[in-house]
């Protein structure tokens, strides 16, 4: 897998000449081929998919659910549920994650997080339905019930990755005069981004997963297909649906930790 | 302001000597909540301009937390702080800590930014030019002994304990402040590096001369480092606050005494520096000298060895009959021999220079001066007489000092 680090320096790829240049500031950045290794195993796997399916007789229900147009319209409404209700857990769970490690905020600290943590302990499932019935079924609930159900991972990220910032660290920042809100933008939250950043990853992973109940209550995504297959008696669309989830979540994740590591200051 | 009589201060604050007060705390106390006795306790003290304070005691007695008083890291409970005659009691501790430096004792050097960005911290805060700011790192990256080429654009995980320690006080003194609290500062080094830093850290002050408040735990550091020693009990009392020598001489009263520990005059060694002993010539040849010459250098002397010099005239190799006689094949001096140990400079303690002849092969140290030319040498002999006669000078001492409380 690491084939570049055993190479000279002069002779490393363009894209891995920072790499091998910081070499303490590389831990955890991997090499060219590490990078590759997820996206070539994917298209791999999307391309034994395709070949299995196009040399199958489809009846029409399954040449329609199967057709190009309407598994890249699953897969981008899978994709919006996804990042749409990742961006809401972003807006919920950093600031609270921000203001519950603050010293003022240690008394509400722990009935805080149990309100959150209601969020994840409710199936997913139940929620989504709970909310379709109480509420509408479509887009917006399936929304609300994938952003309740991951708050709580970047939130407890966020406030781990907080916490675990060297106190030293901030007190020689107070100590030089810098202001709370300079030790917090400048110190805090760069030093906390690593860790703030797994969460997020974990987060979106399980969104990608937890997004296909979305179908049960009309929002559509990759889900529909399983849902389909399931009811028509149609494996090789459940399948499809299925394997093109799995497919998304490794990739989503591929991306999120290709992110960490762009995102991770240097010097760490 | 400046009467300083006036107020209810205990003798043992007030210790200046007439130099001009940087630092004034009055009555300062801190209660920490939940807690019934106050950490400090109505301290009133002058600290000098230019010196170096010591804060010493055993640990719980409020050192750190007095000198994090000064900075208002810890706000005081009630009592004013004084700095360069204003007060700062109540202003934006922010803005008052810009002008302190600050070293800890675990350093806490940002770990996601360059060495170079570390040092900018307060002078970017301060709004300086970049200009400004880039040649003053490379300033101080060269005052502490540091290439600025090497390492202004490493991280400081890539840096080793004492140089990150050196970061650490080129951070402070970036924006040249007039003050600079620092504790422990060099605690959690190993001892040899911890002995180069402080004797670095002591030349350095002899020309920054800053106001410096040093908190310890160790009483050896403290008589090393400092101008005046404030010796602290529980809450921050002082139980002495006076210069080395005489806090050594005279202890104010047993808990001062136990506290400096046995070996008084031993410690005083720590006081007396190469350059105030006489210094023993050493029979030495230039590095070029034939082997015949060496052994007239020899035989003249009443000395086994002879201290091989360059052409800069600095120490090379020790050099004995012995070398000279299983070595005769046209080697040059400098290759025969044994290599000089012990080399100091004339700002050494005595005691440093003890330690370094003790762990060298003879009982003889070699001063060179600033440039490592030689000097002389500094036998076993000139520091047993130095301590016999600082004995002496003890024994005297204390008998006027009794008569001086006499006329108290």
């Amino acid at each position: 897998m690491s084939t570049t680090s055993a190479q000279p320096q002069g002779e490393a790829q363009p894209g891995t000449a920072d790499v091998q240049a910081t070499e303490a500031g590389a831990t955890g950045r991997r090499s060219l081929g590490g990078y590759l290794f997820m996206p070539v195993l994917l298209a791999v796997v999307l391309l034994a998919l395709y070949w299995s399916v196009n040399g199958r007789d489809l009846d029409d229900v399954e040449a329609q659910r199967l057709g190009f147009d309407n598994i890249l319209a699953s897969t981008q409404r899978h994709l919006l549920l996804t990042v749409v209700s990742t961006a809401f857990v972003l807006m919920i769970a950093i600031p609270f994650g921000i203001l519950l490690t603050r010293p003022f905020a240690r008394p509400i600290t722990p009935p805080a997080i149990a309100v959150f943590n209601i969020g994840q302990a409710i199936p997913s499932i139940g929620l989504v339905v709970l909310l379709a019935i109480i509420w509408t079924i479509g887009f917006w609930p399936a929304v609300v019930g994938l952003t309740a159900y991951t708050t709580v991972p970047v939130l407890r990220n966020t406030m781990v990755g907080l916490k675990q910032v060297d106190a030293s660290v901030i007190e020689s920042a107070r100590g030089m005069g810098m202001t709370k809100l300079a030790v917090l933008l400048r110190i805090e939250l760069p030093l906390a981004v690593p860790v703030i950043m797994a969460g997020l990853r974990t987060a979106m992973t399980i969104n990608v997963g937890t997004a296909t109940l979305a179908a049960f209550i009309g929002a559509g995504g990759l889900g529909t297909l399983i849902v389909s297959g399931f009811q028509g008696n149609r494996p090789i669309i459940t399948i499809v649906g299925a394997v093109l989830v799995a497919v998304l979540a490794l990739l989503v994740d591929y991306v999120a930790g290709v992110a960490e590591d762009v995102l991770r200051p240097r010097g760490l | 302001m400046t009467d300083t009589e006036a107020t209810d201060t205990q003798d043992a604050g007030t210790a200046t000597d007439g130099g001009k007060i940087q630092i004034r705390l009055e009555n300062l106390s801190k209660r920490f909540p939940g807690q019934r006795d106050p950490a400090v306790d109505d301290l009133s003290m002058d600290i000098p301009e230019g010196e170096i304070v010591i804060f010493v005691g055993p640990s719980g007695c409020g050192k750190t937390t007095t000198m994090k008083l000064i900075n208002r890291i810890i706000e005081p409970t009630s009592g004013r702080i004084f700095l360069d005659g204003e007060d700062v009691t109540k202003t934006n501790p922010d803005l008052l800590r810009r002008r302190m430096g600050y070293v800890i004792q675990q350093i806490g050097l940002f770990p996601h930014v360059t060495i170079a960005n570390n040092i900018a911290t307060v002078p970017k805060m301060l709004g300086w030019k970049p200009q400004r700011i880039s040649e003053r790192i490379d300033e101080l990256l060269e005052m502490v002994g540091m290439d600025p080429g090497d390492y202004r654009n490493r991280y400081p995980k890539e840096l080793s304990g004492g140089q990150r320690q050196r970061v650490g006080v080129a951070r402070a003194m970036s924006a040249d402040p007039d003050v600079m609290l620092m504790d422990e500062p060099f605690g959690a080094i190993d001892p040899i590096t911890r002995d180069r830093l402080q004797n670095e850290f002591l030349r350095l002050q002899e020309q920054i001369k800053k106001t410096i408040i040093f908190v310890t735990h160790d009483i050896d550091e403290a008589i090393k480092m400092g101008d005046r020693i404030a010796i602290l009990r529980e809450q921050s009392h002082i139980a002495q606050f006076d210069t080395p020598e005489r806090i050594l001489v005279n202890p104010a009263d047993d808990f001062v005494a136990d506290f400096i520990g046995r070996g008084a005059s031993l410690k005083r060694l720590s006081l007396s520096r190469v350059r105030d002993v006489e210094l023993h010539q050493w029979p030495t040849v230039p590095d070029g000298a034939s082997r015949d010459e060496v052994r007239r250098v020899l035989d003249a002397s009443n000395k086994s060895a002879v201290l091989v010099l360059d052409d800069q005239r600095r120490p090379l190799r020790w050099v004995n009959a012995d070398h000279l006689h299983r070595t005769d094949d046209g080697r040059a001096l400098s290759e025969i021999g044994l290599s000089p140990e012990a080399v100091v400079q004339p700002n050494a303690t005595l005691s440093d220079t003890l330690n370094e002849m003790l762990s060298a092969r003879y009982s003889t140290a070699i001063v060179v001066d600033s440039s490592h030319a030689y000097q002389g040498i500094v036998d076993i002999d000139t520091i047993n007489e130095t301590v016999r006669s600082l004995r002496r000078a003890e024994r005297t001492r204390l008998e006027g000092d009794d008569l001086e409380d006499r006329d108290d």
